[in-house]
């Protein structure tokens, strides 16, 4: 008796609708723009409830918020070099993003040193975490952005020697650009509130 | 008919006494209602914020992601569409049709 045919027909190819690094990286930075909302919710009613003139109190250094345009400008030029890094690596090829994805990085790291820096001299000034509302809402809200801003400038930094070695994987570098687009878009909301 | 009007002036004086007796907001927080309106709209304008923020990220996410199936399946049916079209037949004399059978 001959065997009946089991072949089968061809498998449709399966499609994926978006890398899984760039969406798993989208839901995360989802949590986190919750997460950021919800600890300026909490400073905005808190500093609404003290009386007018008592924010931040006597004894306690106000928060540089001129000096701390610097920083801001920097950040601000970081997300912009590394989308176009972002687009020269598309449009060019790695050669071209180099340069962009180098001074991004750079802007990056020069923020987080400034704020280092803005952070030392409030701590001389007395203002420390439980010294206030003021430096507990302050170190609790501009900490948890440094953080986001160091592991994004290492993911960062991983994709830069990722380009030099030649390896630099697209999904990978969406990934973390998202997530630095996060960081770099968060502060300025951020500087606005809590230090003005 | 009597019945019928007593039964609804009950239901209107059982709404106009839910209505009168209904508490008034009760600032159970400290903080969030501490008497000083720039804390209570501050408040408000946080409860708004924190309520309509979760809804505008799934629907940005919602629509990113339609347009992103939309652009990956644009091209699902193009094989199948691109089989040729079978040459119509010639028309000619319609085939005698059978008689149905007879029971």
């Amino acid at each position: 008796m001959a065997s009946p045919d089991l072949s089968l027909p061809r498998p449709l190819p399966r499609r994926g609708f978006t890398d899984h690094a760039l969406f798993g990286m989208a839901v995360f930075v989802f949590t986190e723009v919750m997460l950021f909302a919800g600890f300026i919710s909490a400073f905005v009613i808190t500093r609404n409830s003290v009386p007018p003139g008592s924010w931040p109190p006597a004894d306690q250094p106000r928060l540089p918020f001129e000096r701390t345009a610097v920083n801001t400008l920097a950040l601000l030029a970081s997300g912009v070099l590394v989308w176009t890094a972002h687009r020269a690596l598309a449009r060019k090829g790695p050669e071209a993003a180099r340069m962009p994805l180098s001074l991004g990085l750079a802007l990056g790291a020069l923020f987080v040193g400034l704020q280092g820096v803005e952070w030392a001299g409030l701590l001389r000034h007395g203002l420390t975490l439980q010294s206030s509302q003021v430096g507990s809402f302050f170190y609790l809200i501009i900490g948890c952005h440094a953080l986001h801003a160091l592991v994004a400038l290492g993911v960062l930094a991983w994709c830069w020697v990722s380009l030099l070695a030649g390896r630099l994987l697209p999904s990978r570098f969406g990934a973390a650009q998202l997530f630095w687009y996060f960081v770099v878009l968060v502060w300025p909301a951020l500087w606005l509130v809590v230090y003005r | 008919m009597s019945a019928a009007r007593a039964r609804l002036g009950l239901r209107i004086a059982l709404v106009l006494a839910c209505v009168a007796l209904a508490p008034r907001v009760a600032f159970a927080c400290a903080v969030c209602g501490g008497g000083n309106p720039a804390n209570r709209f501050a408040f408000f304008v946080s409860t708004v914020v924190l309520s309509l923020l979760p809804l505008g990220l799934f629907l940005g996410g919602f629509l990113w992601l339609r347009s992103r199936l939309r652009a990956r399946f644009a091209d699902e049916f193009t094989e199948r569409d691109a089989v040729p079209a079978r040459v119509p037949a010639r028309p000619g004399p319609r085939p005698a049709t059978t008689a149905p059978a007879t029971r």
